[in-house]
């Protein structure tokens, strides 16, 4: 059974949660408050939980088997009911009393990360960021604003691979110098054809890729991007009252998507170096290698759906910057006439200019 | 025997009476035969006295004519007096000049042509005096020299004749006196020479000027005659010297009834009737031109160039005015694989006028004639296109337009034709019609209108020209002269240009934009050739501007402006709804680390880089001409700024085929 691990308020035994923002923790019920190392020197010692038997050390470089067999399960401190929790997950919801279990085991030893981003909004703040998303966004249906309902909202911790990264080699492209030259009633142009070889180099560093397959990707790539001046060392205090999920794709897709955003940024950015003095560079071959170190943080987003007209659209709330992201429909007819205003307008005062000019004698 | 003897003796006294008698008629024959001889090469035909440089009067031509004769008579030695200019001499010396043109006159007294012959440089005051023949050693060298020498001083008191007049008489004095064993050196005798040299000028002008006078009006009476009998055989009597004196034999070949004609149509391109009139208008104006046009046609050019055949009939038909021998001469060769014409030109005047613009302008303007056939058309045309260029320095403006304009020679003339087609671009019954169309906007608004074609406006602007041309022709209504003048410079098929003028005052306010509207739309007809829509066009916009102060739009102008409208308009909403599109902002998975790029940690270093292969490509992309391209003109001229004939005279001139 996986090791879970609540923190109770000392006052009142209440559950305490982690407070978006700061370094502290609140008791839900007497609103307690205590710090992280606080809560944490406090917990030295009361551990509830025992955990029993699952390895998570087998599962760290490959997808896990999601035979319900293998599942850990875990029990609720708060009612005792026995869960079973995902495999990635390492913060559940009891299903009974809606306490948030946490499982330590997942988040110790090798698989602990290497930072957590905390949350520094309140899921309150999503209402007023969502209506501040909407404005400016001329092709709505009407009644959206008015119509569009917020479902609900889960806070989680999405786990990331931070990547740094160092490309270097050797990259080929061919291109052109045209010159012209007049002889008699004829233009001549000459076009020589070059093979151009560059030595590039280049490095990046703290590229995110999240790594949870439930998360939307694009949603994640759009959330982009998140200081990391503002990590702090992992603590499960930071966990509290919050979702948060294990990494499940494969490291090798993670790595090779990774990769794969280098080195497509690396040929476009020595591209337009190497091809200085050329016309019609395009790239013919050549290869990049790439030393890779990454580093294992956690998040923080809150992931909600919008409903209108039945359909549901995503969106994430991006839990330290506040920026919100998300597909928004656009309406047909909205669209025909913003267009046609847009275009009749000037093309009327245009043409009321030249008869104007004409009356007065031009 | 006695008798016998006697018999004998006086046989032989008969055959010596006979030998005698024979001897003496035989003698007798062979003087008669030697006077008679020596009277038949001595040719009074020529005059013995000849100024290149034309300072020498008729009279004074004929005074020392007759002295020369008289010294002939007198001393049986020919004398013969010649003034060059430097040019003529082309490069021989002074001796060489007289010997040869000493031979080609004929001069000389008996068989040994014996004379003298007087050769003097105007130009360098140069003199040399040959003595040929048996007049060798007749005078001194010494003498010879010292003449050589005086003579030239007489010029500046008595223009040419001094140094003519007092060679004859230095020679006359010497001979007369007959110094010739006297000692070279004795200056004296040179000296009385030269007193009574002096002293004879001085009678011989005073007798001169006399005569001028007494017999002025005979000698221009008869010379009148002369010209009106025989139109230009005063001329051919001068001419016929000059002629022999040029070095060379013309290809041309000069026929004597061709001598001193304007128009020498070989080739019978004329009628007789237009030969005639082209002759009497060719004197008439050449006369008034003081430069000599030609017209020369012939159904060969005998193997030569064009401009060298053009050039000898020129130089030894004696054709040209003054010193220079300015003049045209238009040479039109009918040779059926040769056919073709050359302009040639003579004289420093005229070549200086005859620019490879102008030449260009004038054979543009005689082609399309030469090419249909209409040869007296095109000829009468080219004769006035080289008038204009003589009087005004343009063939296409007359004497007016480069005139000085006067304030005080505005004047009005309510008569003179308001449509002038002098381009040549409408048809009668088209002009007529624009010329009632005209009149009625002029009657219903009081303002003038006019409509003017012309070929070209030559160095003028053609809004200046246009200026010029309103107030030569007296356009204009009321005390400002008011009125709208158009004015069109087309030729050949080069590209047209237009011109529209306002004068006097009134008019509604013409923007910049009307104004190129009411010429644009007049414009665009005339180049596709359709002048008499693009006039009417003009007349009608006109009149709108007239009656309404508006230079009206076309159908398809407004369409334009409203497709323009509608364009811009799209292009705007486009670029609205794009943006709209783009803020909507639907998530999208991220193909790039560009925002994660360490700052500075891009480096892209050169390698050698490799040529692989080269193509060339061709653009067909004739330069653009300002004058259009045409399809029916020809090529252009050959031009020649300068080339000599067979006399060795320089000339200019141009040419093209047909």
């Amino acid at each position: 059974m996986a090791k879970t691990v609540e923190y109770r308020c000392p006052s009142c035994e209440g559950l305490m949660r982690f407070l978006p923002g700061s370094e502290t923790l609140v008791c839900e019920y007497c609103g307690t408050k205590m710090t992280v190392e606080e809560m944490e020197e406090s917990q030295k010692g009361d551990k509830k939980v025992q955990l029993e038997g699952f390895d998570f050390a087998s599962l760290k470089d490959q997808a896990t088997d999601e035979n319900a067999m293998a599942l850990p399960v875990c029990y609720c401190e708060s009612c005792a009911a026995e869960l079973i929790a995902d495999l990635e997950q390492v913060a559940i919801s009891c299903p009974y009393c809606g306490s948030r279990v946490m499982l330590s085991d997942k988040v110790s030893g090798p698989l602990r990360p290497d930072g957590i981003i905390p949350f520094q909004y309140e899921s309150s703040a999503l209402p007023d960021a969502v209506k501040k998303y909407y404005k400016g966004k001329k092709l709505l249906p009407k009644d959206f604003f008015s119509a569009s309902r917020i479902g609900q909202v889960t806070g989680i911790y999405v786990p990331f691979w931070i990547f740094d990264g160092k490309l270097k080699g050797s990259l080929r492209y061919k291109g052109t110098k045209t010159s012209s030259s007049r002889s008699g009633d004829y233009i001549e142009t000459r076009t020589d054809y070059y093979r151009i070889t560059r030595d590039v180099s280049m490095e990046f560093a703290n590229l995110p890729v999240d790594t949870s397959k439930k998360v939307d990707d694009a949603l994640m790539d759009s959330l982009e991007p998140f200081d990391l001046t503002k990590a702090v060392p992992f603590d499960m205090a930071y966990l509290a009252g919050f979702a948060a999920d294990r990494f499940d794709t494969p490291k090798s897709t993670t790595t090779r998507r990774a990769q794969n955003r280098m080195t497509t940024s690396a040929a476009s950015l020595a591209q337009a170096q190497a091809g200085a003095g050329y016309g019609n560079v395009t790239r013919e071959g050549g290869s990049l290698k790439t030393d890779l170190k990454a580093k294992y943080m956690l998040f923080p987003v809150y992931l909600f759906d919008v409903k209108y007209n039945d359909e549901t659209y995503s969106f994430a709330f991006n839990g330290q910057t506040g920026k919100v992201v998300g597909k928004l429909p656009v309406d047909k007819k909205v669209s025909r006439s913003y267009f046609l205003t847009r275009m009749l307008i000037p093309a009327g005062l245009i043409f009321l200019w030249s008869l104007l000019t004409y009356f007065v004698g031009y | 025997m006695r008798a016998k003897k006697e018999r004998k003796n006086i046989r032989y006294g008969m055959v010596l009476e006979g030998c005698f008698m024979a001897a003496f008629f035989l003698g007798l024959m062979l003087l008669m035969t030697r006077s008679v001889f020596a009277e038949k090469l001595w040719n009074e035909d020529f005059y013995r006295a000849v100024d290149g440089t034309g300072d020498l009067s008729d009279a004074q031509r004929n005074d020392l004519d007759k002295l020369c004769i008289e010294f002939m008579k007198n001393y049986h030695m020919d004398l013969s007096l010649l003034a060059v200019s430097s040019e003529r001499r082309e490069g021989m010396s002074l001796e060489e000049v007289g010997r040869q043109y000493y031979e080609e006159c004929g001069f000389g007294y008996s068989l040994s042509y014996d004379g003298f012959q007087m050769v003097w440089d105007v130009g360098s005051g140069e003199v040399c005096i040959v003595a040929i023949g048996d007049a060798k050693g007749k005078v001194d060298e010494d003498y010879l020299a010292f003449v050589e020498k005086t003579v030239p001083d007489y010029q500046e008191e008595y223009g040419s004749f001094g140094p003519l007049y007092a060679t004859y008489r230095f020679l006359d004095n010497y001979l007369k006196e007959d110094v010739a064993d006297q000692d070279a050196g004795d200056t004296g005798d040179a000296q009385e020479s030269k007193e009574e040299t002096e002293q004879g000028l001085e009678e011989e002008t005073r007798v001169i000027a006399q005569s001028d006078t007494a017999e002025g009006s005979k000698e221009t009476g008869e010379s009148q005659e002369a010209e009106d009998t025989n139109a230009g055989e005063e001329e051919l009597s001068e001419e016929k010297n000059t002629a022999t004196e040029l070095p060379g034999q013309s290809t041309a070949g000069i026929n004597p009834e061709e001598k001193g004609k304007r128009v020498v149509d070989r080739a019978g391109l004329f009628t007789q009737e237009q030969r005639e009139e082209t002759e009497k208008y060719l004197l008439e104006l050449t006369e008034e031109l003081q430069k000599d046009i030609v017209i020369f046609t012939d159904t060969t050019s005998a193997g030569q160039e064009h401009k060298v055949y053009a050039a000898d009939f020129y130089d030894y038909g004696g054709y040209g005015f003054g010193p220079e021998f300015e003049g045209v001469c238009l040479f039109v060769c009918m040779d059926p694989e040769d056919r073709g014409w050359w302009c040639c030109c003579t004289g420093s005047e005229t070549m200086g006028l005859y620019t490879e613009t102008i030449a260009n302008q004038i054979d543009d303007m005689l082609y399309p004639y030469m090419k249909s056939g209409d040869y007296y058309t095109g000829i009468r045309g080219w004769i006035e296109n080289i008038r204009r260029m003589y009087q005004s320095g343009s063939p296409f403006l007359e004497s007016w337009a480069v005139e000085e304009v006067s304030a005080d020679s505005r004047f009005r003339d309510e008569g003179a034709d308001r449509v002038v087609d002098d381009a040549s671009l409408l048809k009668p019954e088209q002009i007529r019609k624009l010329e009632e169309r005209v009149k009625e906007l002029a009657d219903a608004y009081n303002v003038d209108i006019a409509i003017h074609t012309v070929p070209g406006t030559g160095p003028l602007e053609l809004k200046e020209y246009a200026d010029r041309y309103y107030r030569h022709m007296g356009y204009g209504k009321g005390e400002d002269y008011k009125g709208i003048l158009l004015c069109v410079q087309q030729y050949a098929d080069y590209t047209p240009h237009l011109d529209i003028s306002f004068f006097g005052e009134g008019y509604e306010e013409l923007t910049e934009e009307a104004y190129s509207r009411l010429t644009g739309r007049t414009l665009s007809l005339i180049r596709e050739g359709k002048y008499e829509d693009g006039l009417n066009l003009f007349c009608d916009m006109t009149e709108n501007y007239l009656k309404k102060g508006r230079v009206p739009r076309s159908g398809l102008s407004w369409f334009l402006r409203l497709l323009f409208a509608v364009i811009v308009g799209a292009i705007i909403g486009g670029i609205a709804l794009g943006r709209a599109r783009s803020s909507m902002k639907t998530p999208a998975v991220s193909e790039n680390a560009d925002a994660y790029l360490v700052s500075g940690s891009l480096s892209v270093k050169g390698g050698n880089d490799t040529f692989l292969s080269s193509t060339t490509s061709r653009r067909y992309d004739p330069p653009s001409s300002s004058s259009g391209s045409s399809s029916s003109r020809s090529s252009s001229s050959s031009y020649s700024s300068s080339y000599s004939g067979s006399s060795g005279r320089s000339h200019s001139g141009s040419g093209r085929s047909f």
